[in-house]
């Protein structure tokens, strides 16, 4: 008698732990947690990212791919930290955007990165760079802006608390 | 010792281990957290590349602007993989030498990333004051225009510099081509350009740019001095001083094999296309 309630008590320790892993698989799947750190990545959002990364970037295995939703204007102000235009005093840095509040999607990537879908000059080469900085409209799920900064660049920091996409 | 195979012919063992067979099963149906799955695109290279543009040069010239029409109706401009990264555009391009490895376009694209649209575009390629890394490529969709109004007209792409700096504003129709955080000012490492071309680029492996019904026109191609606007100087004898420069055939393009070339008759602002 004492022996099977024993076994019923490893049993249903077991049956426990196994219970808790499918609650984590289940909830973060659904996205239900509401901090950052789990946020749940929108399936379209991950597999255009990670395609331009590794297909559009040709890296098919970045270092480190980071995701955040944001609003246009803390991306505006968060990349004057590595936007050279921003140390040009004739930019246009103190630009007023009608659509600040405007919700987009930002992703960093780190990697070592040959844009094969830029927009060149006859007679340039591909750009590339180490570090990936791309907007997209929540919206329209259209493109908003790309970045390809030739060095390492610590963008992540920059925009706060971001969520981690890295295939 | 427990001996756990004799107590498992208990009514309560067997309820607990059907539990976890269930709870195993679902684990394994569940799978990954986030669908992983990608959409198909292929490798591009400089190879992909297709151009067919007109060309303003002078070596010892410092222009201030540059002005381009480029008469394509945006319903001629196709790519057949525009939404796994090919694209077509009809673009101006700005630079200070004919080889810095930076310089400023705006232009209008069928084909964006990874969408199948239309839509205008600014691109800055950038470098250090010196022209040595770390360089700096970025790319914006113009946020307050709709490509999609100009499939029976040609937009009118300019380029200027900002007096005192080597900020360029970018201009459309005489509007602002403002992207996403209402900026349409590109900042370089050049105060002045010496060249500007205007015309047709590619990096799909098949579609189109323009049809024998609705052959591709350049109209304008304008520089901007000290003294105001002027078409570009003579070159070669053609009118309004641009040339072709092709590398590849664009008109009827189909694909590698493709072939044909684009021509230009003297005092005409048309690109013919004939066959080989």
């Amino acid at each position: 008698m004492r022996s099977r309630g024993k076994s019923a008590l490893v049993l249903a320790a077991a049956v426990a732990v196994m219970a808790a892993l499918v609650a984590t698989v289940l909830l973060s799947s659904v996205g239900s947690p509401a901090t950052a750190e789990t946020a749940s990545v929108p399936p379209w959002l991950q597999e255009r990212a990670l395609t331009l990364v590794t297909e559009g970037c040709q890296d098919a295995n970045p270092s480190a791919v980071y995701w955040k939703l944001t609003t246009v204007g803390e991306y505006h102000v968060a990349s004057r930290q590595w936007d050279p235009e921003a140390e040009d005093p004739g930019a246009d840095t103190d630009a007023v955007s009608a659509n600040s509040a405007r919700s987009v999607y930002v992703v960093v990537a780190h990697g070592d990165f040959t844009y094969g879908w830029a927009h060149i000059r006859d007679g340039s080469s591909l750009p590339t760079g180490h570090t990936l900085v791309v907007v997209y409209d929540l919206e329209s799920q259209v493109m908003a802006e790309l970045n390809l900064l030739g060095s390492d660049v610590d963008a992540e920091s920059a925009l706060g608390s971001m969520n981690d996409m890295t295939p | 010792m427990v001996h756990l195979v004799p107590e498992l012919n208990s009514c309560t063992a067997r309820g607990l281990c059907f539990v976890a067979v269930i709870l195993l099963a679902v684990l394994a149906v569940t799978g990954p957290a986030v669908d992983t799955a990608q959409a198909a695109a292929h490798l591009y290279d400089d190879n992909d590349r297709t151009y067919s543009y007109g060309r303003v040069y002078n070596s010892t010239s410092h222009w201030l602007g540059a002005e381009a029409n480029i008469e394509v109706r945006s319903g001629d401009l196709d790519s057949d993989d525009a939404n796994a990264g090919g694209f077509v555009d009809e673009t101006l391009w700005i630079a200070p030498t004919l080889t810095t490895p930076y310089w400023v376009e705006v232009g209008l694209a069928r084909g964006w990333e990874q969408s199948d649209i239309l839509t205008f575009y600014w691109v800055c390629r950038n470098a250090t004051a010196t022209g040595t890394p770390p360089t700096y490529y970025h790319e914006h969709k113009v946020w307050n225009l709709n490509a999609s109004n100009y499939t029976q007209q040609s937009p009118v792409f300019k380029i200027v510099n900002v007096e005192g700096t080597n900020s360029w504003d970018v201009y459309i129709d005489g509007m602002p081509a403002d992207d996403i955080e209402d900026d349409n000012r590109a900042g370089t490492p050049f105060d002045r350009i010496n060249n500007y071309d205007a015309g047709l680029e590619s990096n799909c492996a098949s579609g189109k740019m323009g049809t024998s019904s609705n052959p591709v026109n350049i109209t304008t191609m304008k520089k901007k001095t000290s003294s105001g606007w002027s078409f570009g100087p003579p070159y070669d004898g053609y009118d309004h001083g641009y040339r072709l420069i092709e590398l590849n055939p664009v008109y009827g393009y189909s694909g590698p094999t493709a072939h044909g070339y684009w021509d230009v008759s003297p005092g005409q602002r048309t690109w013919n296309y004939r066959n080989n």
